[in-house]
């Protein structure tokens, strides 16, 4: 199915792939080198309850670092962490293959809005991450 | 920066053995963590925390929790668009709260159990809000609290896979129905 938008097909993302999702700095403790919790909020401008992530079958953990360039942000100031897409559907949460100018462009979906298991939410998807660029 | 590869381990929790706990710990009591008391302080049984912004003014057993507030100070300085996706700065008056908020908490475990809280991290959180993290290898907690400090949410968990969560407002809170972040 084409995203009306932009003529890409939008296909089924299989368990077994991996996202990858860029994480600013400032969401990193410097002293401990944990992720703050508030790097698994969605940001402003995405959809309210997704988080963006880039698939593996159209980015790796460099390009999705790097693709801040094209934004005019600087990419030394993102970490990539990666998460398998099972886990995360095994959580409630939905995972889809969002395409904008960028192919890879997929989106985790659901992430509740500030209520009483936000905060679980929150925890898991950090437990289940993988740092894959400092 | 010193990024913790055992943290991502992708190993889930609870099963993170390999974390060294010792290093990065926020609970227990490390020797960095003491600060020396003055004299009138001694002499008050209570101790100062001046931030400059606001004077803390806690018992002294918590004065433990200097550097983990004096860390946090670094929150009032995220302005708009601080993670360069647009996210909104956060405001000293939402930081103070939720300093209080802690404190608060702390002194009510103090009075309570005769215990001193563990070191919580205290971070930005979502919608210029505040969350609290309390996280060691058996037990962790996180409370997000909104940013009038008006509501707070939890989730807790631990080793054998009991959780907790739940709801509360902050003027209203009772206590005793939060996971308490200390030894038993």
């Amino acid at each position: 199915m084409a995203n009306s938008k932009f003529p890409i097909d939008i296909e089924t993302i299989p368990d077994e792939d991996i996202l990858y999702c860029r994480v600013h700095l400032s969401n990193i403790d410097k002293e401990n080198g944990k992720i703050k919790p508030s790097a698994f909020d969605p940001t402003p401008f995405e959809n309210p309850d997704g988080l963006s992530v880039n698939w593996s079958k159209y980015s790796n953990a460099e390009q999705t670092k790097q693709e801040v360039t094209l934004f005019g942000k600087k990419a030394e100031n993102y970490s990539v962490i990666s998460f398998i897409t099972l886990d995360v559907r095994n959580i409630s949460l939905e995972v889809i293959h969002s395409p904008t100018k960028n192919q890879a462009h997929s989106l985790i979906l659901n992430i509740p809005p500030r209520k009483q298991n936000d905060a679980r939410i929150t925890m898991l998807l950090r437990d289940m991450c993988k740092c894959e660029i400092r | 920066m010193l990024l913790s590869t055992e943290y991502y381990s992708g190993t889930k929790y609870p099963t993170t053995q390999k974390i060294n706990h010792t290093n990065f710990s926020l609970f227990g009591t490390k020797k960095e963590d003491f600060v020396p008391m003055s004299k009138g302080e001694l002499l008050t049984g209570t101790s100062k925390i001046d931030i400059g912004c606001e004077t803390f003014v806690i018992p002294q057993r918590l004065k433990i929790l200097q550097k983990t507030i004096e860390k946090s100070t670094y929150i009032f300085d995220l302005q708009n668009d601080w993670d360069d996706e647009g996210s909104l700065g956060y405001e000293k008056t939402t930081w103070i709260k939720a300093v209080h908020f802690v404190i608060n908490y702390a002194e009510w475990i103090l009075d309570n159990f005769d215990e001193v809280m563990y070191i919580p991290e205290i971070y930005h959180g979502k919608e210029s809000g505040i969350d609290i993290l309390w996280e060691n290898s058996e037990y962790r907690m996180l409370i997000r609290l909104d940013k009038q400090i008006e509501k707070g949410f939890f989730y807790s968990d631990n080793l054998h896979k009991q959780t907790s969560e739940g709801e509360f407002q902050v003027s209203k809170i009772n206590y005793l129905m939060l996971p308490t972040p200390i030894s038993f």
